[in-house]
């Protein structure tokens, strides 16, 4: 097919023709084109069907606020539904194809729809689909979102990549056509920082379609000089293919720029880039889009906005129709209409609404003044219009001048409410807008473009002044104040055929009416009952048409009916967008121990433990089942000695004078006597008295500790401690630094673990009677590498924990694997440390798990009543401290071949499970090879008197219910005799 | 018996590339710590430091650069400075230091389109004249917290954590990869 409807002229490039597929069909255009002008160059304007009632559609507008051709573009995975061709840059090798159809676009099956549309009035499904009430979501939902809606995605996951950013800038300036441009050039000559950004990727906007002069030459070539201008500018950046898509506090903007969208391939490069823009001020230079008119069948193809219908002329070299009439209300209809003939378009007539003398005079075209088209005819393409006065006039192209409405979405996405301006008919931003944001050009009603680069020029040399810039003094650029005079008409009342509001979602005047009828008189009311304005246009062609019609059904001012606004984004982004790089393993960053390496040699199996990837067992050959390998660990550990990476534990540097004193405060338990070279056990409790987390800290020196902290609250607790240094103790001298990536630290483990260490440790003794439990040091091991080194034990047996710098790390964990082969040395992961933990009656996470007091952990003697600490007061509260809360007890199966389960509830033998009968739960659950059973750990009430009786663990979910026995927390070694041997 | 040897090794193991015009690479055995100023003796902590650098403790985000010793100094938070560089013949001087040395990885970064790259990751306003060389600042980037130092006109180090040093290192590469 050629290109039937290409014009001479345009601002495409005839030497890089494109092709490109539509429907299977292959078509070409050009460099320069759209989606949309291609195919209207290629005499194709139905692209796609209506949501709801399957109405055949075609091309309505050029720009963002398109709710009709929306296409599925690209193939397979890289499919995106729901692109608006007005909007997609045509390149070589396109791909697209219409949606929302069963069968082909000029047979849709669905069409029938439309035949049973007296039945599917707003609301419908909501009235009608009542009952029996379980066929909504198995039938009637199902049914109704496949027949209406827009496009498919392929289910596939999304090929191309995503990537995010950061810009800074003195003037973030939104819109690159004449008002944007005269901006950045005040901007650029001042020295600010200038960013400016626009949706398009021809700069210019309105300039690109009209054929005004700004300073004596044709506008589109005064733009593209003044981007030239810019480009030479270091202080300007110029950001096409990028939407602005929100307005935050601070200054700051989120905007998408379009990297690859207009290439076959993306090469390996980021598709889409989501910016963060910091801004000290902002210009809105967004324009204006225009309006349609509620007109009986006015949602036919070939029925456009008129100024769409200039810039394909204009700006693409397309005639949108081969007979163009013009629909309008007001003088810029006039414009285009001038436009046009200039252009070789062919007029045939011009209605005006308003009962006026013609503005202008055609030669062949037909004037109607005073009148209004009042029906349609064409089913896939438009044939003819029928007037108010009787005539019908064939044409295949109407083009609606309904008005103009400025973009005012920007200045709404902090609350702000536009203000209503009788003169022009359309909301203007108010006063209420983001803070340090400045709207100028149509986005604020100036609608001429004189107007338009005048308000640009002294509201940006006025803002500059306010950051500090000196301005040049200098005149706008020249431009005329062309008529816009508008009468507002917003719709033809008819009873018979329906006349479309809102084309993307198929909301008619009479679901308007409907809506008022009903009582939903709000705007807010209107969208959700109606959908009016929802989708992916945000309702930029028909917000304001069906404020104005509802407004006419209530006899009402416009303003006193109410006023729309907006949120984020301004335009659709793709998830991926939002996502960015953050995606697979790389979703989150990775922290990995010094063993991490020599663990992966042993194939050991890494469980997350937050960010950190922790060795969770090392299988061994011949090992079938995690159970054998971790089975394998805790009994090697308790017979001989076992190594821990616990280098995830966090730890933090504490010095000053203060530091005890400090650390006294933040333990519930004392810290100020605490002897150089001795390790404690902390509890810290939050506020409220429950207990926040808990650790051991070393005295390394008078005025020097080291504490350790739970995995999971590193982060937490340094940050609370910061928050208390700073806050609650500025009188301290204290310092706090984390050193937690600083050092690797070890457990080493068993009866055997004394005298592995023995020979790797420098002149360090040993022994019992010198380093005995919770002492700590400072040492050196391996012929002088620096280490830390603390008895202390999680698993209850003879342990130590040994730290070295980070860089000695994977080095040690070898040393010790070898060195400790005449003991059968064995790596254990975080589950056999579970296990043991477990057995020896340590609580984790399971147990403090923001709910829990000391007393119900069995510490309620560690909370000092002689000191002030944090939490110490509220911790003694009645309902925390009677005889009936719950305690820390062990758990063991009465029949041992029984599996206990964390999470089951407690109950009296005998008694119903219900709230009130609720004993406790249990909390933690392990395999014992240690006693060869299954034991827990968990919470019953008044626990530590009942040592011996039997209960039940209820598990209403798993369906379990068995007996178990209530022993001690401590199962393994209750004196701790081994730990201290 | 004779004790094992252990061996230093860096995260990245000495990482160095170059993509499209801009390198990276791992800076590799560096020396860390932090000094701290006692709160009730701010004299004598200005006084020791201006005995050793000639200059008082400078203040974010400008950086000390010294010849001798050979290392630079930044301040951290209030009252907290970091020396990095030659570090042996400071520590007796301040009462409270720690070694960080090993608790983080660090990269420099250098090339015409380095701000580019960093854009994509980097929060902080890079434009050349206000983000001057030896400027530094704290921040995050890929949810990894980092420290940002310009010390030349078209190169900077940063400074993560050791134990993700992988994903930073990812982080920094792709940028690289994504703007050339």
């Amino acid at each position: 097919m050629t290109q039937i409807n290409r014009l001479s002229g345009g601002k495409i490039n005839r030497d890089k023709p494109c092709t490109f597929t539509f429907n299977g069909k292959i078509l070409q255009g050009y460099q320069g084109d759209t989606l949309a002008s291609a195919l209207l160059a290629n005499g194709i304007n139905l692209v796609g069907r209506s949501f709801k009632y399957h109405r055949p559609r075609g091309i309505f507008s050029a720009g963002s606020e398109e709710p009709n051709a929306l296409v599925q573009l690209r193939q397979a995975a890289s499919n995106e539904p729901n692109t608006r061709a007005t909007v997609t840059e045509l390149y070589d090798g396109l791909y697209a194809t219409s949606q929302n159809h069963r069968g082909p676009l000029n047979f849709d099956l669905m069409a029938a729809t439309d035949l049973l549309s007296p039945f599917l009035g707003a609301g419908f499904y909501y009235k009608t689909f009542m009952w029996p009430r379980a066929f909504w979501e198995k039938l009637y939902e199902p049914i109704i979102r496949a027949s209406a809606g827009l496009g498919k995605l392929s289910g596939e996951e999304d090929p191309d990549i995503y990537d995010k950013g950061f810009l800074h800038c003195d003037l973030l300036i939104i819109g690159a056509g004449p008002a944007g441009l005269a901006a950045a050039r005040v901007a650029a000559h001042a020295g600010a920082q200038v960013i400016i950004a626009d949706e398009d990727f021809l700069l210019g906007g309105r300039l690109n379609s009209e054929r005004h002069e700004i300073d004596g030459i044709p506008a589109d070539q005064w733009a593209s000089e003044t981007l030239a201008q810019l480009q030479e500018f270091g202080n300007v950046r110029i950001l096409p293919r990028t939407t602005v898509l929100g307005a935050f506090d601070h200054g700051i903007y989120s905007a998408l720029e379009r990297k690859t969208d207009h290439q076959l391939h993306s090469n390996g490069k980021p598709r889409q880039v989501l910016w963060r823009i910091y801004s000290k001020r902002a210009i809105l230079a967004s324009g204006a889009t225009e309006r349609s008119i509620a007109f009986p069948n006015n949602d036919r193809p070939g029925i456009m906005l008129a100024g769409a219908v200039r810039s394909y002329a204009k700006r693409y070299g397309v005639a949108a129709g081969k007979q163009i009439s013009i629909f309008t209300n007001n003088h810029s209809g006039w414009q285009i209409a001038q436009d046009l003939v200039d252009q070789g378009v062919k007029i045939t007539a011009i209605v005006d609404t308003r009962d006026i003398p013609p503005p202008a005079t055609f030669s062949g075209v037909a004037i109607m003044m005073g009148t209004q088209v009042v029906n349609t005819t064409g089913r896939k393409a438009l044939r003819s219009i029928t007037l108010s006065n009787g005539h019908v006039i064939q044409t295949d192209c109407l083009a609606v001048a309904g008005g103009w409405s400025p973009n005012v979405h920007l200045t709404c996405h902090q609350r702000g409410r536009p203000e209503w301006r009788n003169d022009i008919a359309a909301f203007v931003p108010s006063k209420s807008r983001p803070v340090g944001m400045s709207v100028v050009g149509a986005a604020n009603g100036d609608l001429t473009l004189g107007a338009a680069i005048k308000s640009a020029h002294q509201t940006t040399n006025a803002v500059l002044k306010s950051i500090g810039f000196q301005t040049k003094r200098t005149q706008p650029p020249r431009a005329i104040d062309e008529a816009f005079a508008i009468t507002p008409f917003w719709h033809v009342a008819n009873q018979k055929h329906r006349a479309w509001v809102d084309l993307q979602n198929d909301v008619t005047t009479k679901d308007i009416k409907l809506s008022q009828t009903e009582g939903f008189h709000a705007v807010e009311h209107l969208k959700r009952y109606t959908t009016l304005g929802m989708a992916t246009d945000q309702g930029k062609t028909s917000n304001v048409l069906g404020l104005a019609v509802m407004a006419e059904m209530l006899g009402k001012p416009i303003p006193e009916t109410g006023t729309t606004i907006f949120r984020p984004p301004y335009t659709p982004v793709a998830m991926g967008a939002l996502g960015g790089r953050a995606r697979d393993k790389n979703y989150a960053p990775i922290r990995k121990t010094p063993s991490h390496q020599w663990a992966s040699e042993q194939n050991a199996v890494f469980v997350e433990t937050g960010n950190w990837l922790r060795a969770q067992w090392y299988p061994k050959l011949g090992e079938t089942h995690w159970r054998e390998s971790v089975d394998r660990e805790v009994l090697a550990t308790r017979k001989s000695v076992g190594i821990c990476d616990v280098t995830t534990l966090g730890k933090i540097d504490i010095q000053g004078t203060d530091a005890a004193a400090f650390l006294n405060f933040i333990y519930a338990n004392p810290f100020l006597k605490v002897p150089v070279g001795k390790v404690r056990y902390g509890l810290m409790l939050r506020e409220d008295g429950i207990c926040y987390d808990d650790g051991t800290t070393a005295r390394l020196g008078e005025n020097h500790f080291v504490m350790t902290t739970t995995t999971a609250n590193a982060v937490l607790v340094y940050r609370r401690m910061e928050f208390a240094r700073q806050c609650l103790c500025p009188e301290m001298d204290v310092h706090l630094i984390s050193t937690t990536d600083a050092w690797a630290q070890y457990a080493i483990a068993g009866p055997n673990s004394r005298a592995l260490l023995a020979k790797i440790v420098d002149n360090q003794d040993l022994s019992n009677e010198v380093f005995p439990f919770m002492a700590c040091g400072e040492i050196t091991i391996c012929n002088g590498i620096p280490a830390r080194l603390f008895r202390i034990s999680f698993s209850g047996e003879l342990a130590y924990e040994l730290a070295v710098p980070t860089r000695y790390g994977d080095s040690l964990i070898r040393a010790l694997m070898a060195e400790g082969q005449e003991f059968d040395a064995t790596p254990y992961g975080t589950e056999a440390l579970s296990v043991m933990r477990i057995e020896k009656g340590h609580v984790v996470g399971n147990e403090i798990n923001g709910t829990t007091t000391a007393l119900n952990l069995g510490m309620g003697g560690m909370v000092s009543q002689k000191k002030d600490s944090i939490g110490a007061t509220l911790s003694q509260r009645e309902v925390l401290i009677n005889d009936n809360v719950v305690r820390l007890v062990g758990l063991q199966p009465v029949d041992k071949s029984h599996a206990l389960q964390a999470g089951a509830h407690f109950l009296e033998l005998g008694s119903k499970p219900t709230t009130q009968n609720d004993l406790g739960w249990m909390t933690s659950v392990a395999h014992s090879p240690t006693f060869g059973h299954s034991i827990g750990l968990g919470f019953v009430k008044n626990g530590h008197m009942r040592h011996g009786d039997i209960i039940r663990a209820w598990d209403g979910i798993r369906g379990r219910d068995i007996p178990v026995k209530i022993v001690s927390p401590h199962m393994y070694d209750p004196e701790g005799a081994i730990q201290r041997g | 018996m004779a004790k094992p040897t252990l061996q230093s090794r860096s995260r990245l193991a000495g990482f160095a590339t170059e993509i499209g015009g801009i390198s990276l690479r791992e800076i590799c055995d560096i020396s860390i710590i932090s000094i701290a100023k006692p709160l009730h003796d701010h004299a004598l902590f200005d006084q020791n430091f201006i005995e050793l650098f000639n200059q008082a403790p400078p203040l974010a985000p400008t950086s000390l650069r010294l010849k001798s010793p050979n290392c630079r100094v930044f301040q951290t938070q209030i009252d907290q400075w970091f020396v990095i560089g030659e570090t042996n013949t400071i520590q007796d001087k301040f009462d409270y230091v720690t070694d960080q040395s090993d608790g983080w990885v660090a990269l420099e970064i250098s090339g015409e389109n380095v701000i580019l790259a960093l854009e994509r990751i980097c929060p902080i306003d890079l434009h050349t004249d206000k983000f001057l060389i030896g400027h530094f600042a704290r921040t995050m980037m890929e949810h990894m917290g980092c420290i940002i130092l310009r010390t030349d006109t078209q190169t900077y180090q940063l400074f993560s954590a050791s134990s993700s040093a992988e994903s930073f290192l990812h982080a920094v590469e792709t940028s690289i990869h994504n703007v050339t």
